[in-house]
């Protein structure tokens, strides 16, 4: 449990080095944090609902599996 | 012009080069000396053509020889992803501070009734300065009480505004001291020195509140101007009350509009002055590139003067002997070579190694073992090596009669109090051995072995320093703004005093902390602080380099 903490406070430290965090009043650090993570979020939630079928697609494109029916990326872009 | 001329039919340079490397090689490379022709030949026959195929091999050797001494000097390149971090580390501070700035009035002194006026101040470095320097303020100009020798005490202070303003808190803390440039530990309130120039005060008083060309001179300042062109090996030397002033002020009555200067790229600030107050043309190659600057004399030479393509009046090539935020040692030798194939002057400013490089301690010409004569114009400073204040030119008598009569600072600054010259004059009196102990020889192989211990220990830590291996001078890449100081902080509360160096002293991918050694340290002191280096290192990422490391034990 002891090393887990510790993991993720020298994680946190070297995040915080990174984006400067460590710098920034409170205010900045939390406009900051969300800002970060909301894209973060964003992209994560993005990819999961849109990457699978765009990927079908794109395989599809290149020929490499033919045997599925064309459904997924056209579908949502209608 | 000659020098024009000069170009084409001194092909043979290069050979005059391998000879001359030969020649400074031996103190430092004794070891490897190359083979000379005269042992082959004689073992094979005299053939000519023989000859000149050792002739050849022996280039290729000495090149070699050439690219191993390169070797000592090391420019690790960042991680890619550093170098992206880093940036964006960047891209935060200004986008957060340009918000802050936009919501709240910055609480800094605003002018009032000036509608309509320029501001006064650049706006950039404003925002600059309040917005991103601001938040590692209290990194930087820290105030100490006491003699910043191997230990300084810290007033501490705090802020409670996030680094507007900050207060004491009445107590100190006592740390030690790795950011002075106290290079043979002169820095002292006790010992000869010291004692030398409480004695001074009383003799000469405080100030002479006078120019050397007035009221100014005492017996001090001739009787230092002699052991300063003794100590260099020059004809003559003159002094002045401080070094900045010494390359600011008398540069512009050296040169004029009309020369050429051919400046290191990472000179220092004071030297920049004096050239833009000199009105020369000037012209900035590569940090210690011989290519570069070769190439750059020459086409300026081709070329002539900008506007009319007049030959130049005069060449001079301005360096300095150890650079203070890159820690590299110039190549003089060959420096000294392209001086003389194409005729140009040279300005070395030794601030950083008079006293701290060469065997004894006499500054770069002293570590290649060249004549001081080539030289055409030395300059340092007593600021570092002397634990004092001033700086001086050495050269030939008809340059130095030439400033004591033509330059600003001798005739319009107020000459070096009596203490501090007293003080220089005893701490080099020490240096070369002139008082009857060894204790300057001591000090010397003191910062020697310490320089050498901590680079090599650093080295095995993996941390990135730059710099020549002999220089004691090391700077620590950390890259990234908020490291700097993340690092300087931490260290302070290891009791470790540290300097940082970033944007836009340095470029903005190379954030740094520089170490001075010093001859005072002891190696308990570094190896607690190197111990100090290695924790941190782990916890804030500073073990940057690529570089495979040896797990032997250095011994010091
Ligand atoms: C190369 C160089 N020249 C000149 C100076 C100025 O010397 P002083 O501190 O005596 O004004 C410095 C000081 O940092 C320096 O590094």
């Amino acid at each position: 449990m002891d090393t887990i903490k510790k993991w993720f406070s020298l994680l946190y430290l070297r995040y915080e080095i990174v984006t400067c965090a460590s710098m920034f009043e409170p205010w900045e650090k939390i406009f900051i944090n969300v800002v970060i993570f909301s894209s973060l979020l964003l992209l994560i939630v993005s990819s999961c609902i849109f990457l699978p079928n765009y990927l079908s697609y794109l395989l599809e494109l290149f020929g490499l599996t033919s045997d599925r029916p064309d459904t997924g990326f056209r579908e949502i872009k209608t | 012009m000659k020098k024009s001329n000069d170009v084409l039919p001194r092909t043979n340079g290069i050979i005059q080069a391998y000879g001359f490397i030969n020649g400074y090689g031996n103190s430092h490379t004794s070891n490897d000396k190359p083979v000379t022709i005269d042992n082959y030949t004689s073992k094979t026959s005299a053939n000519a053509k023989f000859k000149d195929q050792f002739v050849l091999l022996q280039k290729t050797f000495l090149d070699h020889n050439k690219a191993k001494k390169k070797s000592k000097e090391s420019f690790e390149e960042a991680p890619l992803i550093t170098a992206c971090l880093t940036y964006l580390g960047f891209y935060f501070l200004m986008i957060i501070g340009y918000l802050n700035q936009l919501f709240f009035v910055p609480k800094v002194a605003t002018e009032k009734n000036r509608d309509g006026y320029v501001p006064l101040y650049d706006a950039f470095e404003r925002f600059y300065s309040c917005y991103v320097y601001r938040r590692v303020k209290d990194c930087w100009n820290r105030p100490i009480c006491s003699v910043p020798s191997d230990t300084l005490v810290l007033k501490d202070r705090i802020t409670n505004d996030y680094g507007w303003t900050f207060e004491f808190t009445g107590t100190r803390t006592k740390c030690i001291n790795l950011g002075s440039y106290n290079y043979l530990g002169f820095a002292q309130n006790s010992g000869p020195c010291a004692e030398d120039s409480i004695q001074a005060i009383g003799k000469y008083g405080i100030s002479t509140s006078s120019t050397r060309r007035e009221l100014g001179t005492n017996t001090l300042h001739n009787e230092l101007e002699v052991l300063t062109a003794q100590f260099l090996g020059a004809e003559d030397a003159i002094v002045f009350g401080m070094g900045f002033a010494t390359n600011a002020l008398n540069l512009p009555s050296l040169i004029s509009p009309g020369c050429l200067v051919v400046s290191d790229e990472k000179n220092h600030a004071s030297i920049i002055l004096g050239l833009r107050l000199s009105g020369a043309t000037v012209k900035v190659y590569e940090h210690n590139n011989m290519k570069s600057l070769e190439q750059v004399i020459e086409k300026s030479i081709v070329n002539g003067q900008t506007l009319n393509g007049k030959p130049w009046k005069k060449i001079l090539i301005i360096l300095e002997g150890v650079f203070s935020m890159e820690g590299s040692i110039v190549k003089l030798p060959e420096i000294v070579d392209i001086k003389k194939k194409y005729g140009t002057y040279i300005y070395l400013d030794e601030a950083h190694s008079v006293g701290a490089t060469g065997p004894n301690g006499r500054g770069i010409t002293d570590y290649y073992g060249i004549d001081p004569k080539d030289i055409d114009i030395m300059m340092g400073t007593f600021t570092k090596s002397f634990g004092s204040a001033g700086g001086y030119i050495a050269g030939s008598k008809n340059l130095i009669d030439y400033l004591r009569t033509n330059s600003h600072a001798h005739c319009y600054a107020s000459s070096m109090a009596p203490a501090v010259a007293q003080q220089i004059l005893t701490s080099m009196k020490i240096i070369m051995g002139l008082d009857g102990t060894d204790e300057g020889k001591q000090r010397i192989d003191q910062l020697a072995r310490n320089t050498r211990y901590f680079r090599k220990r650093l080295a095995q830590i993996g941390v990135i320093t730059y710099g020549h291996e002999d220089s004691p001078v090391v700077p620590m890449l950390v890259y990234l703004f908020s490291k700097i100081g993340a690092v300087v902080r931490t260290l302070t509360k290891r009791k470790i005093a540290v300097v940082g160096a970033g944007f836009p002293a340095t470029p903005i991918m190379e954030g740094r902390i520089r170490f001075c050694l010093s001859a005072a340290h002891t190696r308990e002191q570094l190896d607690y602080f190197l111990q100090a280096i290695d924790e941190i290192g782990s916890t804030l990422g500073l073990k940057y380099s690529r570089k495979p490391q040896d797990a032997e034990t250095i011994e010091y």
